[in-house]
């Protein structure tokens, strides 16, 4: 189907193109600012990522912790976990609260 | 059966999908197509191999198919994605037709979800596979036809996606539509994009265009991102992305919502940008026509189709291009207004008695079939 756009819609995009250069020109939004939003992404995309990875991890440390460390000193390690990965998770917060 | 002699008209048509869900648009697709498919005069029953909270009572688990291999029952297969569903079809002895929702290129999401990479490129595979048992294939878009055709697909007709009737001509929900219309008061534009929270719908590059928007033009805009999250990862980096550019207060995900909490979400957006890389359709642009919502897509995949000449179609989606079309569009408000006119002539050409009539249309042909 091919379809050409609205005559208005094909003025829209011609003046937000030249809007687009002039925003460059006045250094209000450069390629480098679009850069920074990419690289951005990126690092959110890579924490989360390897988010599945920790908590694969915080789970087998608190198996191991059940078995070895006494109860008064499960709420330190807690703390220390919960530093350690920033996850509400190891604090025994549930996702959807 | 010999000759062109079409085959004997079956006493049933029953559909097989490999999940169904509340709130989903291949699953209220599906549930439309019962209820013509009985209108028709068809006895037929939906089978599922995943059957999500809802759906229970109306929907039978997949192993309970029952296997006429008199000629008495056909299958309607509907395809998203790849799995064991599709193998049991193929087992199946009853005539085939199969619904072709296009399955997302695994590229786009594997990184995210290495399994649902897998599953997508097993459906592809199982898409050719399919192609010489299936005696006609419905696609929901012209698109979608041409990947059934170049997967050897030798019968096919178009059919625009199904949705109940007056869905969302329904009054809005009073609870969001106070707490949108509050928000809406403090001044500032609201976007809005409806779909599955997935990498391929690149609600990302939604973000960054909206943080170009807010950083040049309107520093109190919204946006709302509404759809369920496939798995966690990409929603969390959603999140992560919006806390680091300091928009995660204008940024609202809400989930899957009600039918009349997204009719709320559509009368108070002022705009409704898609920047998917990859849409089989996309019904929500439609919606969005349909309730008056001026639309601004990137052009891939099935978009420029369903766009049509109603809607700004974008050939790039760099974040202050999309940002400034934005701006033009809610600026210029005869080019708004022309735009939301053409939106609604579009949208009544998906209407559900269009898409039913058409669905119905394509049963026919697909029994006229030698």
């Amino acid at each position: 189907m091919n379809e050409e756009p609205a005559p208005l819609a094909g003025l829209i995009i011609a003046r937000a193109r030249v809007d687009v250069e002039r925003l460059a020109a006045a250094g209000r939004w450069t390629a480098e600012n679009t850069a920074e939003l990419d690289r951005v992404f990126e690092r959110s995309a890579t924490r989360a990522l390897r988010r599945p990875r920790f908590a694969e991890r915080s789970l087998m440390l608190r198996r191991i912790a059940r078995r070895v460390v006494p109860a008064p000193a499960r709420p330190y390690l807690r703390r220390v976990l919960a530093s350690v990965e920033g996850t509400r998770r190891v604090l025994g917060a549930r996702r959807d609260r | 059966m010999t000759g062109n002699t079409p085959c004997a008209r079956p006493a049933r048509i029953d559909q097989v999908i490999p999940s169904i869900i509340e709130h989903d648009a291949v699953s209220n697709h599906t549930f439309v197509a019962q209820r013509l498919l009985r209108g028709l005069g068809f006895a037929s029953e939906i089978y599922a191999a995943i059957i999500g909270p809802g759906c229970a009572g109306r929907v039978h688990p997949l192993n309970e198919l029952p296997t006429h291999a008199d000629g008495s029952q056909w299958i309607l297969y509907q395809c998203s994605i790849g799995g064991a569903t599709a193998d049991v079809v193929a087992r199946h002895p009853g005539r085939k037709i199969l619904d072709y929702h296009n399955i997302t290129p695994a590229a786009l999401v594997e990184r995210w979800l290495p399994p649902l990479g897998e599953e997508s490129r097993l459906g592809r595979r199982q898409l050719q596979m399919l192609a010489p048992l299936v005696s006609y294939a419905i696609a929901r878009s012209e698109y979608n036809a041409a990947e059934l055709t170049a997967n050897g697909f030798a019968r096919t007709a178009v059919v625009p996606v199904l949705v109940e009737g007056g869905n969302l001509e329904q009054s809005p929900d009073p609870v969001w539509r106070e707490r949108l219309g509050r928000a809406r008061s403090r001044g500032g534009a609201d976007w809005l994009f409806v779909g599955q929270i997935a990498p391929h719908k690149a609600q990302h590059d939604v973000v960054k265009a909206f943080t170009c928007y807010r950083r040049v033009y309107d520093a109190s805009a919204r946006l709302h991102l509404v759809g369920r999250e496939m798995g966690s990862t990409y929603i969390d980096a959603l999140r992560r992305f919006a806390v680091a550019l300091g928009v995660e207060d204008a940024i609202s995900l809400p989930g899957s919502v009600s039918v009349d909490a997204l009719v709320a979400h559509y009368e108070t957006a002022d705009v409704f940008v898609c920047l998917s890389d990859h849409e089989g359709f996309c019904a929500p642009i439609i919606e969005a026509m349909s309730r008056g919502v001026p639309v601004v897509a990137y052009a891939a995949a099935a978009v420029p189709e369903t766009v049509g000449d109603a809607g700004a179609l974008l050939p790039d989606k760099s974040p202050a291009f999309v940002a400034s079309v934005v701006r033009e569009l809610l600026a210029d408000t005869s080019a708004r207004a022309s735009l939301v006119a053409a939106g609604r002539r579009r949208a009544a050409r998906y209407a559900p008695a269009v898409a039913s009539a058409a669905f119905c249309r394509a049963i026919e042909s697909a029994l006229a079939v030698p």
